[in-house]
């Protein structure tokens, strides 16, 4: 089954984010950077949702900026989330390789959607 | 199923994206989430709508094609039966016209055909269905008849029962759908169910039922027949009623109009005295009934008859019920009472052991019966009884006699100790609120207590005692209770803790206690509470709550008052002398002090002495506590105030909450309850939460202060000072404390507050 990383520090939209994925995927959970980057190593996930406010040392956007660094990581997928009036993050994190992005409050069908687009994509490759 | 899709669409558009709630900053973030949630589902419904019309459409367009290919459509349409063809999920395809009686065609089609089934049968019909659809091709059809339950659209309510035969439809060699063919049974099983019925009746009624022939001899007899008889069906059976039952007590003219009427009107009714088995004459109610044959001619006749006997039984435990109870409270009345009381003093060990007769009379019932109505007072009387009955033990008896009076036996009770705690827990148990016909109400009773055999030796003498015991209670103001003396002099209280509470004073066991008020800007000290500790050698600790009704009531609580408010006064000075400055003291009042007539003169007299300013005393005043003399209370607050000092409502919330009186008493501060502190929950989404928000726009509204008592936890304290509380009073902030502890508590704020200075 695909694995799918969710790093969000508000459990409530986590938990939106896993029901709205339902059961086709295998879903981990991490609240803050640091968590998310040590589940993502461990899991190799073929997916990241990532938030990009976080509190703690690690925000989102140096956890992207540390997958695509890492070369057992070259597969996994990620999608920024960020929180309205935050678009300069988007010009970043594009440029950092994040696969999508994502504005919240966003449409769960279209994350779904994306997320089945980007994962069919990887399987072509 | 579109009602339904409809409706939560149209809740779903009505629906604005959800505005911030509640004072965590990611609220609106989740609720937008959600709001996009609702959207997407929004969108999704629509969707399935479309899709259900599309697929009806599909559905109509088919039939005719359809029909146009069945040669047997003609014959179909004009069966009495109903024929229905069903696709492999269930879905109706097409009906004949015999499916009126069960709706509308345009209904029936495209329906689930489930959804036409009485919930009993669903799961005989799913077999079916499935038989129907796994037979295999060729195999021979299963003629067997099923017998479903069917509910019909309308009239609602109703049911249809069918024999059902299920049959596969092949086509191009594969089972495609299912024909149904169902015949109507309806009236032949509820025929059925009819006289099994009547049969299920004829066994099981309790009335006996015998028949007979036209000659009245018995042909059958029911097995109550034989219960209330004696006589068996076998003995019975070929026999006249008359042989076996007949009682001696009518005579023949009784007979003859029997015969009469029931030749003439082919019934008789009416109350008869027959014979049992056993000899016994009983009482029944008999109904005869002559059965006719379809010419009019009577070929038999049936008889039904219920024994009274056990019927006068009961009416006579009812009318002894009648005679012994009160009818309002379903309490013993005083004929019980005194019956209970004779019964008491007969045993030799209850009266060895001794009993106390406790008479009970509601202060001011008459001003309750006056003010609000009758109806009010039996509701009052009645939470009185269901109060009292909570409070008693078992064995005791509690009667009403009568009016506002109440009185218990009390077995085994003889001590002045447990009658006093016993009477206390009785007053205590009256004095709660009561809540009568939408009004709060506040009753108080008063006591008067006779003990076997120190106060007498019959009932006479008891109750006479009582009585006059009663009476002193009254007389000393009501919401006490007095135990009369065997000397025949009536003795307020005499009672231990009462002299030791006399005592107490003069021995120096009282002291008070100070509760920090503190504020939530900063924490600092802005006031105490004065609490009094009562220390006694043996009884150890005791708590206000059990002494200052003993105090009241033994009349000690104006010369407590008045130490605690001079003490409490001096205290405030000490501490202004070692630069201990806080800025208030809370004294509590209760209503007696309140109604003293020297009050005024006393807390003056505090003052003086101390020469503590008057704004910095307050007194704490319990609302609950005033619902009569309510001018009195008034007059004298305003007095109070007049002298500078502050008015506090104590327990703000807890008892008579009527803001219009509040409004009319002229007051500094509320003191909330700390039931309202124990709901708060820190999500800050509770009722709680927005009552203490309510109280403090009331409060501004009123220029009054607030203090919040009873915080005990961190997240309490968190949300009503984000609320806008700015005293807080509670363990969280500091127990009741000894002076010394206070001082400490003082300096060592000062100490932190100057070094932040310092440091700032």
């Amino acid at each position: 089954m695909r694995k799918i990383v969710l790093v969000d520090d508000h459990a409530d939209i986590r938990r939106l984010i896993r029901i709205t994925l339902g059961k086709a995927f295998e879903v981990f959970e991490a609240e803050d950077g640091a968590s998310g980057l040590d589940l993502v190593r461990r899991q190799r996930p073929d997916l990241v949702v990532l938030d990009v406010m976080m509190p703690g040392g690690l925000d989102g956007i140096k956890v992207l900026d540390a997958i695509k660094a890492d070369p057992a990581l070259l597969h996994t997928r990620v999608i920024m989330v960020t929180a309205r009036g935050q678009q300069q993050d988007y010009q970043l994190g594009m440029s950092l390789g994040a696969d999508a992005y994502f504005i919240k409050p966003f449409s769960p069908l279209e994350l779904v959607t994306r997320i089945h687009e980007l994962l069919a994509g990887a399987e072509c490759q | 199923m579109i009602a339904s899709l409809a409706s939560a669409r149209q809740f779903m558009s009505a629906a604005p994206p959800m505005p911030p709630a509640g004072d965590s900053s990611r609220e609106p973030e989740l609720n937008a989430q959600l709001f996009r949630y609702a959207e997407d589902l929004q969108q999704m419904l629509e969707r399935q709508i479309e899709l259900e019309a599309d697929y009806k459409d599909l559905l109509k367009a088919s039939i005719p094609l359809a029909e146009s290919r069945n040669q047997l459509n003609g014959l179909i349409d004009r069966s009495p039966d109903m024929h229905i063809v069903t696709d492999s999920e269930g879905r109706v395809l097409r009906c004949n016209p015999a499916t009126a009686m069960l709706g509308r065609t345009e209904e029936i089609i495209g329906s689930l055909l489930r959804h036409w089934l009485s919930p009993t049968h669903l799961e005989q019909y799913e077999a079916l269905q499935r038989r129907a659809l796994l037979a295999a091709p060729g195999e021979a059809e299963d003629g067997t008849l099923h017998e479903l339950k069917l509910c019909p659209g309308a009239p609602p309510g109703t049911s249809l029962i069918v024999a059902v035969q299920a049959l596969p439809v092949l086509h191009e060699g594969k089972i495609s759908s299912v024909h149904w063919i169902m015949h109507d049974v309806t009236r032949q099983r509820e025929a059925q169910f009819a006289s099994q019925i009547s049969s299920a009746v004829f066994r099981s009624a309790a009335e006996g039922v015998v028949i007979t022939d036209i000659n009245g001899s018995i042909l059958s007899v029911n097995p109550s027949f034989c219960r209330i008889t004696g006589y068996s069906a076998s003995e019975a059976i070929g026999r006249k009623p008359g042989e076996l039952l007949a009682s001696g007590v009518h005579d023949e003219a009784f007979y003859a109009a029997f015969w009469q009427s029931l030749r003439e009107t082919g019934n008789w009714q009416g109350e008869i005295y027959n014979r049992r088995k056993s000899g016994e004459v009983y009482p029944e109610w008999l109904t005869v009934s002559a059965v006719r044959n379809e010419d009019g001619a009577i070929e038999s006749f049936i008889a039904v008859f219920a024994d009274l006997s056990h019927i006068f039984d009961e009416t006579q435990q009812r009318v002894a019920y009648l005679a012994h109870h009160d009818m309002l409270t379903t309490l013993p009345n005083r004929l019980l009472f005194h019956e209970r009381l004779q019964e008491v003093l007969a045993q030799e060990d209850s009266a060895d052991n001794g009993f106390t007769v406790i008479l009970l009379d509601l202060d001011r019932f008459k001003q309750v019966n006056v003010a609000f109505g009758p109806h009010v007072g039996d509701g009052v009387l009645q939470e009185v009884a269901r109060r009292l009955l909570a409070t008693v033990h078992k064995v005791d008896t509690l009667a009403r006699f009568g009016g506002n009076e109440f009185a218990i036996i009390a077995s085994g009770m003889t001590g002045e100790a447990d009658i006093g705690c016993f009477c206390a827990k009785l007053l205590g148990a009256l004095r709660q609120p009561m809540a009568i016909d939408g009004r709060e109400l506040f009753i108080c009773s008063s006591l008067g207590c006779a003990t076997y055999p120190a106060h007498g030796h019959d009932e006479g003498a008891l109750l006479k005692s009582a009585a006059a015991a009663m009476y002193h209670a009254k007389t000393a103001g009501g919401n006490t209770y007095s135990l009369h003396d065997v000397r025949g002099a009536v003795d307020d209280g005499t009672l231990p803790m009462e002299t030791e509470l006399r005592r107490a004073l003069e021995r120096g066991q009282l002291r008070l206690e100070y509760q920090p008020q503190v504020a939530t800007r900063n924490g600092a000290l802005v006031g105490v509470e004065a609490l009094l500790r009562w220390q006694h050698p043996h009884f150890g600790e005791v708590s206000p709550e059990q002494f200052i009704p003993v105090a009241e009531a033994a009349g000690l609580i104006g010369s407590i008052g008045e130490w605690v408010l001079h003490s409490a006064c001096r205290q405030l000075a000490a501490w202004d002398d070692q630069g201990v400055s806080i800025a208030s003291m809370g004294v509590n009042l209760s209503p007696r002090q309140l109604r003293d007539p020297a009050i005024v003169d006393k807390v003056r007299a505090a003052l003086t002495a101390s020469g503590i300013a008057a704004a910095r005393l307050e007194l704490e005043v319990t609302e609950s506590e005033m619902l009569f003399q309510l001018d009195a209370d008034r007059y004298k607050l305003a007095a109070l105030r007049d002298l500078g000092v502050k008015i506090a409502i104590d327990d703000f919330g807890s008892g008579y909450s009527s803001l219009g009186r509040l409004l009319q008493l002229k007051i500094d501060r509320l003191k909330l309850d700390r039931c309202f502190v124990l709901e708060l929950e820190p999500q800050g989404d509770t009722r709680a939460g927005a009552i203490t928000a309510a109280i403090l726009s009331l409060g501004e509204a009123l220029g009054v202060e607030l203090v919040v008592e009873g915080v005990e936890t961190e997240a309490q304290f968190e949300l009503l000072s984000r609320q806008g509380f700015q005293v807080i009073q509670g363990y969280l902030t500091g127990r009741p404390m000894s002076p010394a502890a206070v001082a400490q508590r003082f300096t060592e704020f000062a100490g932190r507050s100057e070094a932040g200075c310092v440091h700032g």
